[in-house]
This record gives structure tokens, sequence and C-alpha cells, in this order.
């Protein structure tokens, strides 16, 4: 037997296809997607709301997250304890969440249980019992939960970058509120915002997996057909800008033995013409463990786990971020670094490179989407974004159609990289001065509850 | 012929194909000298081997939209990668090509870059991380230093630093051979070509002498007390505790009734740690209990609680215990032990939902107890265990044996007469 010194070849696989959506309106006006995944057996669906986060009162801010945690806390007949125990009997888990383009509760179950579990998520949004007692504890961990998060670099680094990327918008604020606007919540606020915001004219419920067995539109409707609550007409979207102006924010770390760092600036939207070309040129970037970023900073120089970069989007808005932690004596090499590998890659950008990222990021697609909690999770994504449902599909025929020159021209058209917003978690004491003396931009310090 | 176990689970028209494969080694093989030795090891396999040029591994498979990685754990180490179904070739060739000839690419300078690597690898996930190092803590408190499970496969970064290039190869010499690993090959291709394509890419590499599985005598519980209490810069204060279970083995029945219980006692918003540490007491903001099934005398089972800022741990510990005691007197509810099992079968269908799953779960099952039929076996032991049992093995296992505590206390605040 001969040893193959050389890798195979490749078999070329036919395009993949996003699963087709069954598409119907129920008489209330929920717009229904179902998708059919076979071998799915676990149903993932979402309930997702137009509500965007920018509605919540300034001084009240948290109260949609509050109320995304009070809804499971009992509904319908079933006290907070008895729903959970109902859920766990069907073997499902159900979530809500308010995030900066929607609210959407969120439902995972063995298709077995599916009409069951449907049924309580309905009790949820149509009747949640929004009890007293529960909502003061929600309330309690909800705080709790807000100052562990402070204890993590990670966290902090992102809500810093947040605070110092998106100005006055809500974008710039902790999605869950700080302690002094969730304070003041009471449980009359929580009510108020599931009557004003939680409606079946603004609802599409998305939901997918193998139902091969089960008609999923008619047990969708059997469960929510019913609810005709008329709340506030949708807000509209205020647009964002980010920030384009060289920054430097440091927030001690005391004893760090890594800097946790993220350095960022404007991005596209997803609907931008030049979002695959921008997606192509950053994934050769920093998008992939053999990109330009983690060969110099991992597999180079030893001084991280890993680094990446990643274009993140909401709707009206686009940002893009490399993220990484160093070993804090390679701090300020690290962050010279980044920027160098960014500006660099202007207008460097090969054919070779191109061509893989189109193929990895094309080919992967099957892969990307073979639980029906990604398919879900990203039609949601889509319409709370304000796309339509079919983007996948569209967007990877416009990614296979990228070549070099038009990498080369989105990334020269977007990234600034002296324009960048950097922030450093870290030993303070040590990075002060060779942050100042990198001479990127203003360094300003911040402590971890400062947003 | 050479001694590599194949596993092949066909999925036709899914498009997508998973390759895993198990090597029987892991952190319980280390010398007590070189603890972390056999992840260190892992990261030293994506570096190339004699016809895959340093940093090709990952750039021929991500290049052609596959996902891989690898993790090292107690008992194993395994390496995998989901794919587009033609790139499936590829996958097994590389795969086959750092089995047989790891050595050949061996650098001091990628092995010098990956000890720096995994030295951040550790401080990302544990150091700079609050609580991040309690787990390793508790390991030498519940085993003692010296057994097999008395530390983490992370290990120790000094031992690490004194490593040498010689230990890799004699390490790939002692465990990396076709008759000391499982192969599985997932999804979109037939069983004959997938048998077919492992004889062509791994048939020609030689069996080696295999290390024979030793595994040392079952322990008992913990008895005494074993308690360790650190002083750290967090948020809140916290306790882990550590008990020995019972080894995983082929139908598992009595780490099955362990399960059932831990899930009873400690899973999700049901169980009864969350209901009354939780909601009813309010003295903590999470309280839980679950278990990490090992095959080397004992398995081992994991609690912990991050209590409410200011609470006293000896309450907490002592409520701990009584929800505990509570539950091995008493036995588990019919509602309880359906809801334990409904959530062991969501687990269960969890895995099965990707190739990826399905391979790592076909690869255990052959690996450790030579058997991928388990895959399908252990949920029907799993739904036969009965409720005298759960309150056995919980009164056995988690009730009249001890455990081995860590607390965490908040180094600045003025929570320090916690420490009771």
């Amino acid at each position: 037997m001969t040893v193959r010194t050389a890798p195979p070849p490749v078999h070329p696989a036919d395009d993949w296809r996003f699963p087709a959506a069954e598409e119907s309106r129920i008489p209330n006006g929920i717009r229904v997607l179902a998708y059919h995944c076979p071998g799915q057996h676990v149903v993932a669906a979402s309930l997702l709301f137009d509500v965007p986060l920018e509605i919540e009162p300034r001084d009240k801010e948290g109260v949609a997250a509050l109320t995304a945690r009070c809804l499971v806390r009992g509904a319908g007949t079933r006290t907070a304890e008895e729903f959970a125990d109902a859920l766990a009997l069907c073997g499902a888990d159900l979530d809500a969440a308010a995030f900066s383009d929607g609210f959407a509760v969120r439902l995972s179950t063995p298709v077995t249980s599916l009409g069951a579990a449907l049924d309580l998520l309905a009790d949820a949004v149509v009747r949640p019992a929004l009890d007293d007692g529960e909502f003061e504890h929600e309330k309690a961990l909800h705080l709790q939960e807000i100052d562990q998060a402070r204890a993590y670099p990670q966290h902090v680094a992102g809500e810093q970058l947040n605070a110092a990327l998106f100005g006055t918008s809500r974008s710039a604020r902790p999605g869950g509120g700080v302690p002094a606007t969730v304070e003041v919540i009471e449980r009359a606020d929580v009510v108020a915002f599931a009557g004003d915001h939680l409606q079946p004219r603004t609802a599409t419920m998305i939901a997918a997996g193998d139902f091969s067995t089960v008609d999923v539109t008619t047990e969708i409707e059997r469960a929510l057909g019913g609810w005709s609550h008329q709340g506030l007409p949708p807000a509209d979207k205020v647009p964002i800008d980010v920030s384009q102006t060289a920054q430097v924010i440091l927030v001690d770390w005391p004893d760090a033995p890594q800097s946790t760092l993220r350095v960022a600036g404007p991005g596209i939207t997803r609907a931008d013409e030049a979002w695959q070309a921008l997606f192509v040129a950053n994934y050769a970037v920093g998008g992939n463990f053999s990109s330009r970023i983690n060969t110099v900073l991992r597999e180079q120089k030893g001084v991280t786990y890993g680094a990446n970069s990643s274009l993140d989007t909401s709707r009206g808005i686009g940002i893009m971020t490399v993220g990484t932690a160093v070993r804090a004596d390679e701090t300020a090499q690290s962050v010279a670094d980044i920027v160098d590998i960014l500006r660099s890659a202007a207008g460097t950008l090969t054919a070779d490179e191109v061509a893989t990222a189109v193929r990895a990021t094309t080919e992967s697609a099957a892969l990307g989407f073979e639980r029906a909690e990604a398919v879900v999770g990203r039609v949601e994504m889509l319409l709370a974004q304000g796309l339509p449902a079919d983007h996948v599909d569209v967007n990877l025929a416009r990614l296979r159609e990228v070549t070099a020159e038009a990498a080369n021209t989105a990334y020269a058209r977007v990234v600034r990289p002296d324009q960048l917003t950097v922030v450093v978690v870290g030993e303070a004491g040590d990075l002060r001065e060779p942050l100042s003396s990198w001479g990127y931009g203003p360094v300003r310090e911040a402590s971890p509850g400062d947003v | 012929d050479n001694g590599l176990r194949v596993v092949v689970s066909p999925t036709p028209g899914l498009g997508v194909v998973a390759v895993n494969l198990w090597y029987d080694v892991g952190s319980r093989h280390e010398s007590p000298h070189r603890q972390g030795f056999a992840h260190l090891f892992e990261h030293l396999m994506f570096q190339g081997s004699r016809h895959v040029k340093s940093g090709d591994h990952f750039a021929l498979l991500q290049g052609h939209g596959a996902a891989l990685n690898a993790t090292t754990s107690f008992d194993r180490t395994n390496y995998f990668e989901s794919m587009p179904a033609g790139v499936l070739d590829v996958a097994l060739w590389l795969e086959a090509d750092r089995m047989a000839y790891l050595d050949d690419a061996l650098t001091q300078e990628n092995f010098d870059n990956q000890v720096d690597v995994v030295a951040q690898e550790r401080s990302q996930r544990m150091d700079n991380v609050p609580y991040g190092t309690v787990f390793e803590k508790a390991l030498p408190l519940v085993f003692d230093a010296d057994h097999p499970y008395g530390h983490l496969p992370i290990g120790n970064m000094s031992h690490l630093g004194e490593a040498t290039l010689d230990e890799v190869s004699a390490f790939h010499a002692t465990f990396y051979m076709p008759n000391n690993a499982v192969l599985s090959i997932v999804g979109d291709v037939s069983e004959e070509e997938a048998f077919g394509k492992a004889d062509e890419y791994f048939g020609h590499i030689p069996a080696g002498a295999a290390p024979d599985r030793k595994l040392p005598a079952p322990l008992e519980p913990v008895t005494g007390a074993r308690r360790l209490d650190v002083l750290e810069d967090v948020p809140s204060p916290a306790i882990w505790f550590a008990y020995r279970l019972p080894a995983d083995t082929a139908t598992g029945r009595e780490l099955s009734a362990v399960r059932l219980a831990t899930s009873i006692i400690g899973e999700g918003e049901t169980s009864r740690l969350h209901r009354r540490l939780v909601r009813r007491d309010q003295i903590a903001m999470s309280a839980g209990l679950g278990l990490n099934p090992l095959i080397a005398g004992n398995s081992l089972g994991v609690g912990s609680v991050r209590a409410v800022p200011s609470q006293d741990l000896d309450e907490v510990a002592a409520t701990f215990g009584a929800v505990v005691a509570e539950f091995a007197d008493e036995g588990p509810s019919e509602l309880e032990l359906n809801v334990a099992r409904a959530s062991a079968e969501r687990d269960w269908l969890d895995e099965m939902g990707t190739a990826a799953g399905r391979a790592d779960a076909l690869s255990s099952c052959a690996l450790l107890f030579d058997d991928p039929d388990l895959l399908n076996e252990r949920l029907h032991v799993l739904r036969s265990v009965t409720a005298d049992e759960v309150r056995a093995a919980a009164q056995l296992w988690l009730c009249a044996g001890g455990n081995a505590q860590v607390r965490v206390l908040p180094s600045k605040t003025d929570d320090v007469e916690a420490l009771g």
C-alpha cells in the first residue's frame, strides 16, 4: 500500500440551499415561518416581536430584560414551580430575551412534546402571571447578576466598547440596564411593558425541526390563534452613529495575568451591497484560525490562546471588532500589532486568500445550519434587522461572486485603521505608560461599572 | 488489521460528514511531573506531520468549510472535524498522517510556541476568571494529589516549561497508534465507502505496543473533613462540593441511578437545590449538582453554590447538606423521576442532533467500553432505573460518604467573618 504524500482531491458539493419556509399568517396577525429540517427531532421555535430596546424609558432601562425573566415564572393556571415542572416533563426549555432589535420568546422541545410545549409558550406570552413575589425575586437576581458580570474581564471589555462606540444611543448602554435604572423598576412597569409591546400583530413565529409527523402550522395556530390583544404601534427605529475617532480606554484590572482587548470601528449592515465583500475580507484578516491576526499573535508570537475579528450587525448598524486576551507584558505590543495588521491589509488581500475565504464561508453553510436551532436563530436575526427571511441563499450566491478586487475595495471603503476604539482591561499601573507612548490616541481610564 | 476500531453510521443526503478519533490517553496517564502534557501534546498534533506543513491542518480543512478541533479530558483525547461530504478524504488523510508520522514535523520552535499558547489558554479560561481555579483546587481534595484524577488536564505550567521535544516523540510512540484509538465516520457517506476509505488512509499504519489499560481500584466515598478555604477577588462567596462516585461501566446502571439523583437534586430550575437555596431561602444566586462520568475507579460529582453577597457559607453548606440528606432519605417522587428521565432523553436527543455529536458519542462507547451499540442501550438503562435504586445510590454516594469542599471568600469586602 502506498502512502499518499499530498492531500487527496476534494469533491465539490452541490450548492446547498437554506431549508424552504412554509409561510402563513394566523387571522390574529401572527406571521408563521416553518422550516422542515429532516432528522432534527428537537424543535426550535422563536416568537419574535418587533420591539427594539430603544423604546425603554431612559430611567428604567432593563425593564425589557426583567419582563423577559418574569414571563416564564408562572402562567395560565400554573405557579412558577408548576410551570417549570410542566416544561421539564416535556423535555422543553422556554426562555424570553430582550435584545437591541427585538424581543423573543424561545422554545426548544422534542417534537413528540411540541403541542404541549407550544401551549406553555402561549401561556407565558398570553397569560403570564407576573406575580409580585416572583417579580421581586427576579429583580433581585437580575441586580445580583449585573454585579457578578462586572467581575468578568470579557464582559467589562464589551460594555466599555459599546459605551465608547455608540455615543448617547441605547446601544451604548448595557442591554439589561444598570443598577440605578433597574432599582426603580416596579412590577407595574413590567406589566405595562408586556401589555404595550407583546401583541400578535407585530409577532412572527419561526419554527424549525423534523415536522414529518406533525403539522406545525396547525399546532401554532391552535396554541396562539385565540390571542387578540392590541398594544402600542411599533416604534420607529433611530439611526445610530459609530465613533470614528482614535481612542484608547483603559480599565484597571489589578494583577491581571492577561489583558483583555477589543479593537473596533464602524462596519456595515448586512443589507449593504458591499457586505459579502467585506465579510470575505474580514475572514482573511481575522475571521478564521489561519487568519493574519491569529497567525501573528498565536502561532508566531504565542501571546494569546486566540485572536479573531468579527463583523457584528444590528438594525441599521455594523461594527468590525478584533477581540483577544494577551499575556499582560505583551499588551501594548499586541494592540500595536493588531492595528498594524489592519493597516497593512488595505489593498493587499490576495486572490488566494479571497478564494479560500469564499470557499470556506460558502461551503460551511450546510454545517452551520445543521441544527434546527441555528436555522431559527438566523431567521430571527435577519427579521429583527429588517432583512428578508430568504437572505441566507441570496447572501451565499453573492458571496460566491466576491473577487479579490471587490474585497480590497470594500475593506478600503469601510475599515479605518487610524480611527479605531481600543479597549484594554488590564493592570493599569503597568499599561498607562506604554499605551500612551504608543501614541495611537488619547488614553482615558474607566472603571468596570462606569457605563 | 492494525487494530484500529472503525465505527460507521451513514445518514444519506445530509450533505455533512463528521470524523471523530478518540485516543485512549488523557490526563490520567500523565507522569506526576508532567501534569498537562497530554493536552500540550494535543496542541502539537496541529503543528504539521510528515506530509503536512505547519499550519496546513487547519487551513486545508477550514478552507473547505470544515469545523474542527480537539479536546483533552481525564480519560481520553478526541480529535474531530465536520465538513461537506466531499472533504472527507482530506480529513482522513490528515488524521492518518499525524497518527503515523508526527515526529518528522516536530520542531523546537513549534514546541516552545505551543507551550506559550497553552499558558495563555490557562490564563484565559482559569487564572483571569473569577472562581476559575476552584475546580482545580477541589480535585486533590476529593481524590489525592497523586490519584489519576487529582489534577486537571490543563495541568501545571511549570511542568510544561520543563518538558522537552523528546518527550513529545516518546508520548506519541507510547499512546498514538491505531490499536489505541477509535475512528468514527458519521453522515453523508455509505457504509462501504466509509470502511473503504478508513482502510485506504489508515491501513498502512502498523500496530504498536498499545499500553494495557490499568484502572485503579474504586475508592470509597470521602470520609472526614476535606475542606479548603481561599480568599479571592470575587464578587460573592461560593462553595464547590466534590464527590467520589461510581465509575462508568458498559451498562452504567449504578452511575445511571446516581445521574438521576444528581439531576433531581441539582439540575435546573425544577431541582431541589434551586428551589430551596435560590427560591425559598434566597441565600444563593445559583445552586447545582452534576456529574462527570469517568472510568478509572470512580466518577466525579461536582456541586456548586454561588451565594448572595455577604451570605454566611456555613449556612449554605448546611442547607446544601440538608437537601441532599432529605433526598437520600425519602427518594424521588414520581414527578421528579419523570422530569429527570425527560431531561436525560432531551440531552441525548441534543447530542444526536448533529453528525459530530453522534460521532463523538459512538467513539466514546467504542473506546471506553468496546461497544458502540451502547449508545442506544444506555438510554434504556436510564428509563428502567427505579426510584429505590435512585434513593439507594444517593444514600451511598451522596449522603453516607462526605464530600470535599472548597469555599471562596471575597477578599475585598467585609465578608471575611463568613470564613466561619
